[in-house]
């Protein structure tokens, strides 16, 4: 019970990833013609994404319906 | 000019989802003359339809105009939609199974229902109710423009197509309730998801490539000044936060039928912030492109330009139908949210307490067709249309003021029911404030902190912190000399699954 509880706070890191921007207001790298500031952001849409999943699957587990 | 074909796939596609609306009252079937079943569906849907529903309904036909239009014309900041979008769900994940619980167990409609036993306090519930209105139906009215814009591109009279649409809209909604734009918006997102793949792949294919696109951008364009820094990311943060407290956002989740469906859609919901994102470099797209914005409709006319530019005609027909049929969805849903809001913690409260479910039902599908002959005549009307740009802006500032009363009353027990008034009071008024003073035209408000000029901020999230310091000072203080004000009508039980139900759900 006690990990299923903790495993939530990885949902803590997308927020910081995202509400910082000195993080990532920058045009290089660039990915494949795209700058650094625009594929950050999309590649963090598909990170919080899994780790939502992630979560709800570790604290779901063995319940059955 | 008048683009015929485009038209002929247009009013095609129009016409299959005016049946699908009305099928859609078969669907499921239930008895459309109580508020649960036409407000709310029965609160039956599962994972597969919530995730299309809510979809439907939080990436509005506006969205996926004014967000390419915020790019075009504003560069970086118009991307705040991406961070906006990818924090929302994490909130979405614990906060609304917990609202949906106590909102299926005590049978709430609408969250001015939970306010209302959680303070016992039915004016507190009447202010979050009237909060709701007030932001939902500029938010319809925007809805309208966006099917405006889209009908002024294929040429045609705006003021004869938007009154068909309205009809449209009005009788299927009233006839069908929720179960109309659940089903439409089936056929709405595979609309969308079609047009906005294929604008991502056909146009940078048609301009260079995606490399091509950015390096035709002014580089001043593709990143954040460190003076927008704060701005965007309270921007973001105080957007995610209002989200869920729209009144059509509710609805929305109320409709689903157990807790797992809510969860499961937190976790694939963000497949359309990505959608999102993308929708957003049409704005670079058109920047690329060399479209040009055209009057009365400015920025918010260059996607179906771009449309109309780089797609031949037949699929412009079906880009610019599923930017329409995308209005459809939540201006549906919208005003079926403002009505029951209205319906219940207006009409039932202070108008006619002891109405009979048929008559609450009644006044319910009145008050929707009510609220969007208010949204149509906005855009109608010359002059009123820059009035709900406006009042939407507000909308978003006043909806978050309502976030104690919804959300941290779910958590913490001890809220002073006038501490919260009194926050969502001091909310409000500073929020309308810097807004008038801005002028409306930006919710971002240099504020004197930090840098010596300043400090660009958005108004909501600062009128929030102001509001939530005063509902807990306030409701420490009562606690602390024993004078709490709070409801007695819920128990931690009513927050909690039914063990014999659990099974049902």
């Amino acid at each position: 019970m006690g990990r299923r509880r903790w495993i939530s706070l990885i949902l803590a890191i997308p927020f910081i990833a995202v509400l910082w921007p000195p993080f990532y207001a920058a045009l290089q790298p660039e990915w494949q013609g795209i700058p650094y500031f625009i594929w950050y952001q999309f590649l963090w849409a598909i990170i919080s994404a899994t780790l939502t999943i992630v979560v709800y699957a570790v604290q779901n587990r063995g319940e059955t319906r | 000019m008048i683009h015929w074909d485009e038209i002929v796939i247009f009013v095609g596609l129009g016409l299959f989802v005016t049946v699908v609306g009305f099928v859609a009252a078969r669907w499921r079937k239930g008895d459309l003359d109580l508020i649960e079943e036409w407000g709310l569906a029965g609160r039956r849907f599962g994972t597969v339809v919530t995730w299309f529903l809510l979809g439907g309904d939080l990436y509005t036909a506006y969205t996926f105009v004014a967000v390419p239009a915020l790019v075009f014309a504003s560069g970086a900041l118009g991307l705040y939609a991406l961070p906006y979008t990818i924090i929302v769900y994490p909130l979405v994940y614990f906060i609304m199974p917990r609202i949906w619980q106590v909102a299926r167990n005590r049978g709430y409609v609408t969250a001015a229902d939970f306010v209302k036993d959680r303070f016992d306090s039915r004016t507190l519930a009447l202010l979050i109710a009237l909060t709701g209105i007030l932001a939902t139906m500029p938010y319809i009215a925007l809805q309208i423009l966006g099917i405006a814009v889209v009908i002024q591109a294929l040429g045609v009279s705006i003021e004869f197509a938007l009154i068909i649409a309205f009809v449209v809209l009005a009788l299927f909604t009233y006839v069908s309730g929720l179960r109309a734009p659940a089903l439409i918006a089936l056929v709405k997102d595979t609309l969308i998801w079609i047009t906005v793949i294929a604008a991502v792949i056909v146009i940078p294919a048609k301009l260079g490539g995606l490399g091509a696109v950015f390096a035709a951008v002014p580089a001043a364009k593709l990143s954040l000044p460190p003076a927008l820094f704060a701005g965007y990311s309270t921007l973001a943060l105080g957007s995610a936060l209002a989200l869920f407290l729209y009144p059509h956002a509710i609805t929305g989740t109320f409709a689903s039928k157990s807790q797992r469906v809510i969860k499961r859609n937190a976790a694939f919901l963000p497949a359309y912030s990505f959608l999102l994102g993308l929708i957003a470099l049409l704005g670079y797209m058109a920047i690329a492109a060399g479209i040009k914005p055209i009057a009365p409709y400015g920025a918010t006319s260059i996607v179906p330009q771009l449309i109309q530019v780089e797609f031949p005609t037949w699929f412009a027909g079906f880009a610019l139908a599923a930017i329409a049929i995308g209005a459809l969805v939540p201006a549906s849903i919208m005003s079926i949210a403002a009505a029951n809001l209205f319906c219940r913690n207006v009409y039932r409260e202070y108008i006619k307490p002891g109405v009979t479910p048929g008559e609450e039902a009644r006044v319910a599908k009145i008050a929707s067709l009510v609220v969007k002959l208010g949204a149509v005549g906005f855009i109608l009307i010359p002059g009123l249309t820059q009035y709900a740009i406006t009042l939407q802006l507000a909308g978003g500032v006043w909806i978050l003021q309502t976030l104690p009363a919804v959300f941290l009353a779910l958590y913490v027990p001890w809220l002073d029911r006038r501490g919260v008034t009194a926050g969502w009071a001091i909310g409000m008024a500073t929020g309308t404030y810097w807004l008038l003073v801005n002028g409306f035209s930006s919710s971002l408000f240099t504020y004197p902190v930090g840098d010596a000029g300043g400090t660009k901020l958005y108004i909501g999230l600062v009128a929030f912190l102001l509001n939530i310091v005063v509902v807990v000072a306030w409701s420490a203080i009562a606690r602390t000399v024993g004078q709490t004000r709070t409801g007695r009508a819920l128990s931690g039980a009513d927050y909690e699954p039914a063990p014999a139900a659990a099974g049902s759900g």
